[in-house]
Parts: structure tokens; C-alpha cells; sequence
């Protein structure tokens, strides 16, 4: 019991560290609300995956829901490309048609598979731990965590070969530019990655609270950081006892997790937020 | 028709087109002012009012929930302005914190009424995708009370709120009260929003907002002629999505009206004359 409840701790925490890593970068570059967006119409890749091969533990589904995202985000940026609706009309058009898709899909199998709107929505971090992974039948652990060790460290490398270029093309990109920095091949990096952290996520926590994750810590961080080392170290700390807490609080009212999460999410901004109001005055 | 199948029937149409006509007129002036995340996050605060007035009240009187996400959603607005007020804070950064954790800690207490096993829960599951089923004659007369509200607004204040929407500057030069008319605008914003939550659900609610005004753009330039033709199609989406729900009792109503919605809207993308991709 104590080992389950171990195990589910580091994955939330593995979990938040990854969002709030994506997160960052997207807060940066104005596009927070992709990742709401985002979390919302892979339900449409998850479903015409699953009427394709008609188990909910494929790998597929994963597959479905990153083309899912990433079709979100070309067909966002399409349609303002055509300069005939502003760019938070289309992106509110798409992933709402895109989610209305997939439910409506959805409802079609309603009652008769495990697989519905609620699982999508809020993710099931109960089970999570219970998915082993399995090599030559010797138990490595959950299989979650190995999957969020790997987004972390691909989030690391992309950060670790990619950070200064990165940061002189978000504070300035004409410059960046005339030096010779791919600007927009970055942007569209940082958008995959949260993609697929979002992928990763959202059969264990669900999309409310991966997007929770993914913007609020950042927002807190931001009404105190002065510095970009300081927007990381806050924003990380915040991240991870927003899941601590989170998980915790659940576990006292037995209540969801993925609930508890924006909860504790609120709580820790208003906390950043008096902390930086008396630290000003 | 008699009186019977009027309440069955008669009065969820009644009301869905109704509210379909009264998204349509709100919705232009929400795509002028580039609102439409804003609305998002009104619906989204919300929820987690409904729950609370639920756990208070117990029985689920429709106009007591509506009154608690009434509450949350102005709060939630509120905070979104205050955290605007920090230095430099993007606007939809704003907006989705408020969001994330108003629908968050909504789905926190619906956790707690699940488990504590309270009674007519199903309602609250309404609030969540939408169903045009359910409204009553109560829902009909609140509809028509706050439709009322926006066209003698729109009637008296309509041209004020254009002009503060397009050049605000302009407009204070002139001497319209843009503060007091902007924070009208978004208080009635909330009213229709939350009138209609119990047909649309929380998560859709923007889109049909967004959708019949972003069509109706493509076909015209000028304000009035957008509103008209943005209220026909709002009210059409409704009355089509009806007929749909009436052959496949299953469907949610949520994604129905707004796959109707997106249609119109990627139709008039594509097809609008003059202004359509198709043309040039």
C-alpha cells in the first residue's frame, strides 16, 4: 500500500515537473491557451484510435492523440494564415470542434466500453501505479514513471542544447533572427513538446488538471521572479507541491485528484501572490 | 398541439433557439472585442459554483445553481483583472489560470456530491456537456428576460459600445462612459452565458458564442447587417441541433450544436461571397 502510494507520488511529481517545463516556454511565447486547447481535441486522435484497433491499452491511442494535437495547431495556424479570423476565434473553433468530434464518436459506444468522456476529462491516477513495466518477466517498476523519466529527459536535452538560443529568440526575435537562430522551427518544438507531455498525461490526470499544471505555476512564478533562473526555480517548486499537495488533499477527502490538483493550484497562487504583494510593500 | 406536448417539446425548442438568436447577437460584439477566451473562462467559473450551491441547497432548484455560478463566475472575472494588474501578465496567461483552477476545484466538490451519494445528481451532469432536454419553462422565461435586457442595451447603448470597442481612445474623447459600458457588457455577457450553461454545458459554451458571429463576419462588413445574420444562424444551429437530438435521443447537445456551429462557420470560411477562400 505504502509502495503504491510512493509510486504515484513520483509520478505526479514527474508529471508536474514536465508540464511546467512545457508550460514555461509556451507562457513565453503567448500561447498558453494551446495547452487547454491542446488537451482537449486529442479526445478525437484517442477515439478514432481506439475504433481502429478496439482496445483501450494500445500504444495507439497515444499515436491518435499527438497527430490529434498536432493537427490542432496546423489547422489553427492555417486559418489565421488566411487572415480571415483573429487567432483566438480559430483556435477556439478548432478544439472545440475537434472535442465535439470525438464525443460525439464517443457516444456511440456509450455503456458498452471502458473507455468514456469522464476518463478522458479527469484520467485515472489510481490505476496508474498498477501498469508494471514487464521486461523477461522481471517487474521494473510502473510503467508511468518510465514514461515521464523519459519526457523529462527529453525535455532536458531540448533544453540542454537549445536553452540560449532559445530564450534570445523568445526576448528577441528580430534579433535572433538576423543572427541565424531558426525561430520558427522553435516555436514549433516547444508546441511538440507540450504536446506530448499532454499526451502523456492526460490518461493519468486528465486534461483539466495537466492544464493546471501546466499554466499556474508559471503564472505564480511570474508575479515574483525577476530573473529567468528565478522564473525556473519558483515555477518548479510551485509545480511540485501543487502535485504533493494535491494528491495529498485527495487522499485526506477522498476525493478526485484531478480536482484536488486546481485546488491546491489556487491555493499556492494566492500564497505566491500575498508573498509578492508584502515583499513589494 | 396540445398543452402536454408543448411542455415536452414545445418549450426546450422555444428556449433553445431563443438562447441560439441571443449568442448570436452577444457573440459579435464578443468578436470585436476579442473576448471570446473571456467567455470561455466565464463558463468554466461557473462550475465549481454550481457545485457549491448544490452542496448548500441540496435539491437542485435550477435557478439557485444558476445564481451560485453566477457568484464564482464574477469572482472569477475578478481575479482575472486583478492578475492582470501584475506587471506584465499576458492576458491569456490570466485567463487560463483562472480557468484551470475555477473548473478544477468544480470538479473537486462534484467529487465530494458523488461521493457523499446526494439526490437528482444528473442535473449537475448537464452542466457538463449540455442538454437542451432538460430546460423548463423557468429556464424559457429567464432566456427571455435576459434577452430582453440585451436588446434594449444593444437599442440604447449599442453604438457607445461599438465605438469603445473599436477605438477606445476616440471614444473617451467623445465623452462615452466606456468604464461603466464595458463593465455592463460583461456582466450581461455573464448573464447569457449562465442562462444558457444548462442546454450548452460548461466546456462548449464559447464556441457557440464564437461560432455563428465568426460566420457571419465572412458575409459582411458592417455591424448591424453581422448581427442580424449572426442571430439567424444561432437560432438555426439550435433549431437544427434540435431536430438531430429528437432522431438520436443518445447524442449529447453540447458537441451537436457545436459541430453545427463549426460548420456554418468553415462553410462561410470557404464559401462567403467576396470575402471566401474558394473566390480568390
Amino acid at each position: 500500500m505504502e509502495l503504491l502510494v510512493l509510486h504515484t507520488v513520483c509520478i505526479l511529481v514527474l508529471l508536474s515537473l514536465c508540464a511546467t517545463a512545457s508550460g514555461l516556454f509556451l507562457f513565453l511565447q503567448r500561447a498558453s491557451l494551446l495547452t487547454d486547447a491542446v488537451s482537449h481535441a486529442l479526445i478525437l486522435g484517442v477515439v478514432v484510435a481506439f475504433m481502429g484497433v478496439h482496445t483501450v491499452s494500445s500504444p495507439w491511442l497515444c499515436v491518435g492523440a499527438f497527430a490529434a494535437a498536432c493537427a490542432t495547431v496546423f489547422c489553427t495556424q492555417w486559418i489565421v494564415s488566411t487572415k480571415r479570423m483573429a487567432d483566438d476565434v480559430a483556435i477556439g473553433l478548432i478544439f472545440t470542434l475537434f472535442f465535439s468530434c470525438g464525443v460525439l464518436l464517443l457516444s456511440q459506444y456509450a455503456g458498452t466500453i471502458h473507455l468514456d468522456t469522464d476518463m478522458i476529462m479527469f484520467g485515472e491516477i489510481t490505476v496508474a501505479p498498477l501498469y508494471r513495466l514487464m521486461i523477461g518477466g522481471v517487474d521494473y517498476g510502473p510503467t508511468a514513471l518510465w514514461l515521464f523519466a523519459g519526457v523529462g529527459l527529453l525535455h532536458m536535452l531540448v533544453l540542454r542544447y537549445c536553452y540560449a538560443a532559445l530564450v534570445y529568440a523568445l526576448f528577441d526575435p528580430i534579433g535572433a533572427h538576423v543572427a541565424g537562430v531558426p525561430t520558427g522551427i522553435f516555436s514549433y518544438v516547444m508546441v511538440v513538446l507540450m504536446s506530448i507531455t499532454a499526451v502523456s498525461a492526460f490518461n493519468i490526470v486528465g486534461s483539466s488538471a495537466f492544464v493546471a499544471l501546466a499554466i499556474v505555476p508559471v503564472t505564480s512564478a511570474y508575479l515574483i521572479a525577476v530573473t529567468m533562473r528565478q522564473l525556473w526555480l519558483v515555477s518548479m517548486g510551485c509545480s511540485m507541491s501543487i502535485a504533493c499537495g494535491g494528491y495529498a488533499l485527495a487522499l485526506w477527502c477522498d476525493a478526485s485528484v484531478t480536482g484536488a490538483i486546481g485546488v491546491i493550484a489556487g491555493l499556492v497562487l494566492l500564497v505566491v501572490a500575498f508573498c509578492g504583494f508584502f515583499a513589494r510593500s | 398541439m396540445n398543452m402536454g406536448a408543448y411542455a415536452v417539446y414545445g418549450v426546450p425548442c422555444l428556449g433553445a433557439v431563443l438562447f441560439g438568436v441571443l449568442s448570436g447577437i452577444v457573440g459579435v460584439i464578443v468578436l470585436v472585442r476579442k473576448q471570446g477566451l473571456l467567455a470561455d473562462t466565464v463558463a468554466h467559473a461557473a462550475y465549481p459554483g454550481i457545485m457549491v450551491s448544490y452542496l448548500i441547497w441540496g435539491h437542485a432548484h435550477a435557478w439557485m445553481l444558476v445564481c451560485g455560478g453566477c457568484v464564482t463566475s464574477v469572482i472569477g472575472v475578478m481575479s482575472t483583472i486583478l492578475l492582470m494588474r501584475a506587471r506584465g501578465m499576458r492576458y491569456d496567461a490570466a485567463l487560463g489560470t483562472v480557468l484551470s483552477i475555477f473548473f478544477s476545484s468544480g470538479i473537486f466538490m462534484l467529487s465530494l456530491i458523488q461521493k457523499a451519494g446526494m439526490p437528482q445528481q444528473s442535473l449537475l451532469h448537464t452542466f457538463f456537456l449540455g442538454n437542451m432536454v432538460t430546460l423548463l419553462h423557468a429556464d424559457l422565461y429567464n432566456i427571455m428576460i435576459v434577452g430582453l435586457v440585451v436588446c434594449v442595451f444593444m437599442a440604447f447603448c449599442g453604438k457607445m459600445l461599438l465605438v469603445g470597442s473599436f477605438d477606445a481612445q476616440y471614444a473617451v474623447t467623445i465623452g462615452v462612459p466606456i468604464g461603466i459600458i464595458n463593465t455592463f457588457f460583461i456582466g450581461l455577457l455573464i448573464a447569457v452565458i449562465l442562462v444558457g450553461l444548462q442546454a450548452v454545458g460548461v466546456i462548449l459554451m464559447s464556441a457557440l458564442l464564437i461560432a455563428p458571429a465568426a460566420a457571419a463576419r465572412q458575409w459582411s462588413s458592417h455591424v448591424p447587417t453581422i448581427m442580424q445574420i449572426a442571430a439567424l444562424l444561432g437560432g438555426s444551429i439550435a433549431l437544427v441541433s434540435y431536430a438531430f437530438m429528437m432522431w438520436f435521443p443518445a447524442l449529447p447537445t453540447g458537441p451537436l450544436l457545436v459541430m453545427c456551429g463549426t460548420f456554418c462557420a468553415f462553410y462561410s470560411l470557404f464559401f462567403a461571397p467576396h470575402r471566401g477562400i474558394v473566390w480568390q
